[in-house]
């Protein structure tokens, strides 16, 4: 087992699929969805699944917000046959390449950076649980945004599967039906993804750690 | 055989180890890397805040900021597009090449060359002349029985500075005045069924039915000849709204005394001689025209065969100058037919039968149904049967 899946809500269940990869696995639903009560049980997994494709920049009460909007207006194409997990799961990776996606715009148009962290609320947020040390968190805060700005920086496609593949520990079947591209087509990006993160890595490494 | 591919593909996707599965404590640049992962650590999850709030928000504003921050831009772009096309529609519309002329006079005004564009627009009210019953006053190739035209027939734009009063100037086809003169030329009509010779010139009353031409746009508020424009607007006033020729001249004399070399004198000189015939002093109309020159085209041509009418009254000589030029000019039809007709008129009193025949027989070649056709045949039958 990966130390991603021991260090995210991915259940240690073993499940290779994407939909047992992702929290507590929820009971097959087959009666119409009460948010109220998906919110209650997994705004926390959204929020992490969030802080984990958008990065420490993002603001991940909008991203909870808007998933569990969409949850809201789709509840009613919920079929129930998938786990509410995976579902969620793919809303919020759209929501967050969306917001990604449209951040240049939100830049220019306003000149605040796509989707910026609140601040206080969030950092609390990011502290883990069995880490009340203020300078555990620092250092977590540091790594996260050195991390992300390598990630940024080797283009969107890129940065998802390889995002997929090394901290969700998604397969590459199952990163191939999230993004909708050929597993051939995981596979060429995720070589070319650690490529360019490895470069960027190293004059990472030069400029801060000379 | 595709099939056997993605599978190839995908086992070697499996084989492909993952960096946080390296061993820690490696010094190649994957471990290195795989160690930076590993101090990130894994996201937390929301504080209960935060869940609150965004629970909150949930409840209370079903929609996203992201769908508001569209609805804001796309009310914003819609006020841009509508002010843009409203602006453009505006701007199309003053400076449509069609609209030129009305719009010219309001920015520059006060300025000769925008008066030049008044009386442009004003060139429709020397289109020829509706034909009427109403005959000319004959006998007497002078108007001195007949009372000059009404100055409302004359072009407005002419005589018209570009201000509001203006403006509001409107066509009289008919006035108590007007009614006056043709009442007292009807006896001489009737003489001139047995006297052909005693063809007059048709004076001014083709003017008088002239339509009038659309009025001159109002000037700015702003107008560079706030001296000039009321003093000359209110006369026009007086004189074709209010029929009062005496408070115009009134008006008019003013007018020269404080603006001898006015912006508008041509227009002012105009009104003055519309306002003399009004009254009836002929002479002093004359006068006024001797002394003016009269500018090609338009109201110029029309002053210039007033004068050629009123010189025939005691010098046909001396009109034929005038009515010569009209008919050689590229005249309105109303203004060629009261030239060829005083021509002829001259003619026969100065005994050139051969050419007021030939006058004629052009009068009612280009004017079979003209207001003198039938005066005009008697005078040439009379003539045949002198032959």
């Amino acid at each position: 087992m990966s130390p991603v899946r021991q260090h995210s809500s991915v259940p240690a269940d073993g499940s290779p699929s994407a939909a047992a990869a992702h929290p507590a696995p929820g009971p097959v639903a087959t009666a119409p969805l009460d948010v109220k009560t998906i919110y209650g049980r997994h705004a926390d997994d959204v929020a992490r699944w969030a802080r984990r494709f958008g990065g420490p920049r993002l603001d991940v009460e909008d991203i909870v917000h808007e998933v569990f909007l969409v949850v809201q207006r789709r509840s009613h194409e919920w079929r129930g046959d998938a786990q509410v997990t995976t579902w969620l799961y793919e809303i919020t990776f759209r929501v967050v390449r969306d917001r990604r996606a449209r951040g240049w715009w939100r830049r220019w148009s306003t000149g605040v950076v796509a989707g910026e962290s609140r601040g206080a609320a969030n950092d609390l947020a990011e502290l883990p649980v069995d880490q009340p040390n203020a300078l555990d968190l620092l250092q977590r805060r540091e790594a996260t945004a050195a991390l992300y700005d390598i990630l940024d920086g080797i283009g969107e496609k890129y940065r998802t599967v390889i995002i997929l593949f090394e901290l969700e520990g998604l397969s590459g079947e199952e990163i191939a039906a999230l993004t909708g591209i050929s597993l051939a087509n995981v596979w060429v990006r995720l070589h070319r993804a650690r490529q360019k993160v490895l470069k960027r890595f190293l004059a990472w490494e030069e400029r801060e750690r000379p | 055989m595709s099939a056997n591919r993605t599978r190839e593909d995908a086992s070697n996707f499996d084989a492909v180890e993952r960096w946080l599965s390296r061993p820690a404590g490696g010094r190649e640049a994957e471990d290195r890397f795989a160690a930076l992962l590993r101090d990130a650590g894994p996201p937390g999850p929301l504080s209960a805040v935060a869940r609150a709030r965004v629970w909150s928000r949930l409840r209370r504003r079903p929609t996203s900021r992201a769908g508001i921050a569209r609805l804001r831009w796309s009310v914003a772009l819609s006020v841009l597009l509508t002010s843009g096309v409203v602006l453009g529609a505006l701007s199309a519309r003053k400076w449509w090449p069609g609209n030129a002329t009305r719009t010219a006079p309001e920015s520059t005004p006060a300025k000769p060359h925008a008066a030049r564009g008044v009386r442009g627009v004003a060139r429709p009210a020397l289109q020829p002349v509706p034909t009427t019953n109403d005959s000319p006053p004959v006998g007497e190739p002078v108007p001195a029985a007949a009372p000059p035209a009404p100055p409302g027939d004359e072009p407005v734009p002419e005589t018209a500075p570009p201000a509001p009063p203006v403006h509001a100037i409107a066509p009289r086809h008919t006035s108590p005045a007007r009614d006056v003169t043709i009442a007292k030329a009807e006896p001489e009509e009737r003489a001139a069924v047995r006297e052909p010779e005693a063809i007059a010139p048709p004076h001014f009353e083709s003017a008088r039915r002239a339509p009038v031409a659309p009025s001159a746009p109002p000037a700015s508020p702003a107008s560079a000849l706030p001296g000039e424009t009321p003093l000359l607007s209110g006369a026009l006033m007086q004189l074709r709204q209010k029929r009062d020729a005496g408070a115009a001249l009134a008006a008019l004399d003013e007018y020269r005394a404080r603006y001898p070399n006015g912006t508008l004198k041509r227009e002012a000189e105009s009104a003055r001689i519309d306002a003399l015939l009004l009254l009836g002093r002929n002479a002093e109309a004359l006068a006024e025209l001797r002394d003016l020159t009269p500018q090609p085209g338009g109201r110029g041509q029309e002053l210039r065969l007033i004068r050629g009418e009123l010189t025939a009254a005691s010098d046909c000589k001396g009109a034929f100058v005038d009515f010569d030029r009209i008919l050689n000019e590229q005249a309105a039809a109303a203004l060629v037919e009261r030239a060829l007709h005083g021509r002829a008129a001259c003619r026969l009193r100065l005994g050139d039968e051969p050419g007021a025949i030939r006058d004629l027989t052009e009068y009612l070649r280009r004017f079979p149904a003209g207001r003198f056709a039938a005066e005009a045949r008697r005078a040439l039958e009379a003539r045949s049967e002198d032959l």
